[in-house]
């Protein structure tokens, strides 16, 4: 290797150890692991080698479960955030002197760990003390138990991960918002257009982009959810596995069960999952370009 | 008509405002929420209907939820850990960004598009392996496991070599021409030039090491390298029915980002927004 | 200090960005690169700079070949199109980086730069970003910057190109008092023919790689090798006419612009500078079609046989559109142009 090359490499070489190791090493050794029976981490000893760790994960009720639990999940909040954020941030960008303020108020939640919050979640859905069944308490709610019932936890855990994830989405969204030209709302005043009309025909069609790169980043954070699920149900996946989704699903294969392969089947198929959201999102930025 | 049309505009700038202020409540309501209820004796806690000011804020939940867990401990291995990963990143990104958009060696384009394509892995898929690695070589409850792989990112080493692609390239051929070596530019020229850009970086990177759970969690054994995440989950089980305690340790741990924020929010809402445009 | 190109070529795939070119540029020149965008000026002035190499050929400075010398080595001082000031330092840090890397106290670099700051008419501004300074300003500071190491040849990369209208004039005779000043050999790149006239000693018109001319300006604008060099120098552009020669008469259609010409019979491509036309009461008709006030001109547009000609006039000539004017060539105004476009002769 001549001297320019060399210096080329030298500058890299602190990335490209951390990456080999950490990054590249793991991905390879996960993919070898989800085909090893019985592995141990401990004596890296194995029973078999084959797809018997993706039978046993096809076979767990617990996988399907997460599985299904996770589509719900990425469908209910990844729109609900994605319409919500966008009326929002039109209307902040509509606010001359207190565009700065709400901008920051609603961007706050994207800085606060995930963790501390769900704690302050879990105790404003408390069924007894909460503040949510207080208000609910004024339309003549019946206090709704929250975090004990099966079929309440999902819908929590909904309710907090928009509340969560609507902060980027507004962020981006305004960003957005910046780059359409001036003229075509002047254009448009001067036909005396309809502020919704405005509203459908230009800013949304000119925010495709923006619109379309948030739903994937959105549902491919969706579909890796854990955090939220952790402190919200306190390290459980909610009453009966109700909130149990993928990434929780291989964790507790790996860390409570011991059962690496079954965990690193299912970080393969999550791995997969990701891999055809990036690929969607890569086909249409790139035409974006092509445009 | 314009009688009308007045009328109408007031009222939507109304509704507006109804539906942004709204919103807004919504939203920073945990927030207020979490604080109010680190302030309250138990018996206000449990109040019907529930109060927004404590009576008397009770300052002493502080002091008790400190002394309840080692709070201190768990603040200066987090500060240990953010600072130690931010300063490792920054270096790691600097040189990598540098490298890629300034110098010329064989391979540069192939090596770029792969440190992109680590982009698409989930790191939850790799937790798993990495684990097993810091097993191996014996990093369990250390510093080291909790840094190291953390230490370099794709997506800010992405991130700068945008930005240093943005440099005019006559900038670096002016330098040569004036006698300053690689590093030196990368140093005075490059450096300073983006100071914005890596300032956004290491903030990002200090929300994320503050906030990090899982990792720290799975590297670490004894109480002593705990961070300030995993001991507030911790003392959430010890302490039980202690609401007013389990809202303030969620205070200690949010509210440092939370001032970093009000602050620096400039940088990090380019940081995130030019990530987001760009990525 | 004296330049010589030997052979100089430079090839990106299979194209000559420049070919074989051969250049002597003499101690304290001011030498203009001329040529339309894509002509290999750029790469040439690079190529002496030694930011790019050569894929054949030799540069000398004086007697040293320099071709393999690396640029920090070479004793030049480069100014580029944009500048390339550096945005975070003041105007004197700028000025002081090439001394400073190359080991000169701090006290002494501000000396130095103080006093070529002084020649450039900035020393006012030392402290200051060079986003508080105008287009013509910035361009001062990157020639200061260029020359304060004392470089034995100055090289310019399109140094007006990013100034308005106005600035560029002033500019541009600021380029040469400063070089006048310094007594620097001093090379520099343009698309604008108008500045390589004004401020060259001589010029070197390219075209795809290949030098066309190396001359004085004027001896180059009234006496240009070849069609291109004649087509690229002067606005408003020169009128190309096709002429037929037949015993000595040149014609253009019906009107016969000389007699008694040195040429033998054939069709020929000619060329007349718009200002070469004088108003003759016995010269041939011309139909004005249209006209353009310029200011100190009057440029008219007639026909010569189907030729659309323009002929340039005093601005105080009372003609309107319709008008018939009667005008003659200028002796020795008329360039013929043989088939391979090289000049034949001036009639």
């Amino acid at each position: 290797m001549d001297k320019k090359s060399f210096k080329g490499y030298l500058y890299l070489l602190p990335s490209i150890i951390i990456m080999l190791a950490f990054t590249i090493y793991p991905l390879i050794r996960a993919i070898i692991m989800s085909f090893l029976g019985d592995y141990s981490i401990i004596n890296h000893g194995y029973s078999s080698i084959g797809f018997d760790n993706y039978k046993a994960l096809f076979a767990d009720p617990d996988f399907a479960l997460s599985l299904r639990n996770t589509s719900i999940y990425v469908i209910c909040v990844v729109p609900a955030s994605i319409i919500l954020s966008l009326i929002i941030a039109v209307l902040i960008n509509s606010c001359n002197k207190t565009k700065a303020f709400f901008q920051t108020v609603y961007f706050l939640p994207y800085v606060t760990s995930v963790i501390a919050i769900g704690i302050v979640w879990r105790w404003m859905f408390n069924s007894n003390y909460g503040l949510i069944n207080y208000f609910l308490g004024f339309f003549g709610i019946d206090p709704i138990p929250w975090l004990n019932r099966p079929e309440y936890a999902m819908p929590a855990l909904i309710i907090f991960a928009i509340w969560k994830s609507m902060a980027f989405n507004i962020l981006i969204f305004l960003a957005g918002l910046q780059t359409i030209p001036e003229d075509l709302y002047r254009a448009a005043r001067i036909d005396s257009t309809p502020k919704l009309r405005v509203f459908t025909r230009i800013t949304v069609p000119q925010l495709a982009p923006m619109i379309v790169y948030s739903s994937v980043i959105g549902m491919i954070g969706a579909f890796k959810v854990y955090n939220e699920v952790f402190s919200l149900f306190q390290g459980k996946a909610g009453p009966a596995n109700k909130a149990m989704t993928i990434v929780y699903y291989i964790y507790d294969k790996f860390y409570n069960s011991y059962k690496y392969g079954v965990a690193a089947a299912g970080s393969v198929v999550l791995f997969i999952i990701i891999l055809v959201m990036t690929q969607i999102q890569l086909r249409v930025t790139g035409e974006k370009k092509k445009k | 008509m314009s009688q009308n049309r007045k009328v109408g505009n007031i009222i939507a700038t109304i509704l507006k405002y109804a539906v942004l202020i709204f919103g807004a409540v919504f939203t920073i309501l945990p927030f207020v929420w979490m604080i109010s209820s680190s302030l309250k004796t138990p018996t206000e806690l449990v109040q019907i209907p529930p109060s927004l000011f404590p009576e008397t804020p009770q300052w002493s939940n502080y002091q008790e939820a400190w002394k309840a867990a080692p709070f201190a401990r768990y603040f200066v291995n987090t500060l240990i850990v953010t600072f130690c990963t931010t300063c490792g990143v920054l270096v790691t990104t600097v040189l990598s960004a540098f490298a890629f958009s300034r110098l010329n060696f064989p391979g540069k384009k192939t090596v770029f598009s792969l440190f992109l394509a680590t982009l698409m892995i989930p790191g939850e898929m790799l937790i798993i392996t990495n684990y097993e690695t810091i097993i191996n070589l014996k990093w369990i409850d250390s510093y080291k496991a909790m840094i190291i792989p953390w230490i370099s990112s794709a997506f800010y080493i992405y991130l700068l070599t945008r930005f240093f692609m943005q440099v005019p390239e006559s900038l670096y051929l002016a330098a040569k021409v004036d006698k300053c070596s690689d590093f030196k530019y990368m140093i005075k020229i490059m450096v300073p030039m983006n100071k914005q850009a890596i300032f956004s970086i290491a903030i990002l990177n200090i929300i994320s090491s503050w906030n990090a759970f899982l990792w720290p969690l799975l590297v670490t054994n004894s109480q002593e390298m705990r961070v300030l995440s995993n001991g507030l989950v911790r003392f959430q089980t010890e302490a039980g029915s202690s609401t007013e305690l389990i809202m303030a340790a969620s205070c200690m741990l949010v509210m440092p980002i939370i001032i970093i924020y009000l602050f620096l929010r400039k940088y990090i809402i380019e940081g995130v927004t030019r990530s987001g445009l760009k990525g | 200090m004296d330049i010589r190109i030997e052979n100089l070529t430079k090839t990106y795939g299979n194209l000559n960005a420049v070919d074989h070119m051969n250049l002597r540029i003499n101690d304290g020149e001011l030498v203009g690169l001329l040529g339309p965008s894509g002509c290999g000026k750029s790469t040439t002035l690079f190529m002496l700079s030694g930011l790019t190499t050569p894929t054949e050929g030799k540069i000398f400075f004086g007697d040293k070949d320099v071709t393999s010398i690396p640029p920090e080595d070479r004793e030049i001082g480069l100014v580029f199109q944009n500048y390339a000031l550096y945005p975070h330092m003041t105007v004197e840090d700028n000025i002081t980086f090439p001394l400073i890397n190359r080991g000169v106290k701090k006290a002494q670099a501000r000396e130095e730069a103080l006093e070529i700051a002084k020649v450039v008419k900035i020393d006012q501004y030392m402290n200051r970003k060079p986003s508080e300074l105008s287009g013509g300003q910035q361009q001062r500071v990157a020639i200061a910057r260029a020359l304060v190491k004392k470089p034995q040849v100055l090289l310019l990369d399109e140094p007006l190109s990013n100034l308005d209208a106005k600035l560029r004039v002033a500019t541009r005779e600021e380029i040469r008092r400063i070089q006048q000043e310094v007594k620097i050999t001093t090379i520099f790149v343009t698309h604008d023919q108008e500045e390589a006239m004004s401020i060259s000693d001589r010029i070197a018109v390219m075209k795809e790689g290949v030098l066309q001319q190396y001359e004085v300006p004027q001896t180059m604008y009234l006496n240009p090798a070849n069609e291109f060099v004649a087509n690229f120098l002067g606005t408003p552009e020169i009128n190309n006419i096709e002429v037929d020669v037949k015993d000595g008469v040149i014609t253009a259609g019906d009107a016969v612009l000389r007699t008694g010409a040195k040429l033998a019979d054939g069709h020929y491509h000619a060329g007349i500078r718009p200002e070469s036309f004088y108003v003759d009461e016995n010269g041939i008709s011309f139909a004005v079609d249209n006209l353009r006030m310029t200011g100190r001109d009057l440029l008219l547009f007639t026909k010569l046989g189907q030729t659309v000609v323009r002929v340039l006039v005093h601005s105080y000539m009372h003609v309107a559109e319709g008008d018939v004017i009667k005008a003659s060539v200028r002796e020795g105004h008329i360039l013929v142009f043989d088939s391979s476009e090289k000049l034949i002769g001036r009639f």
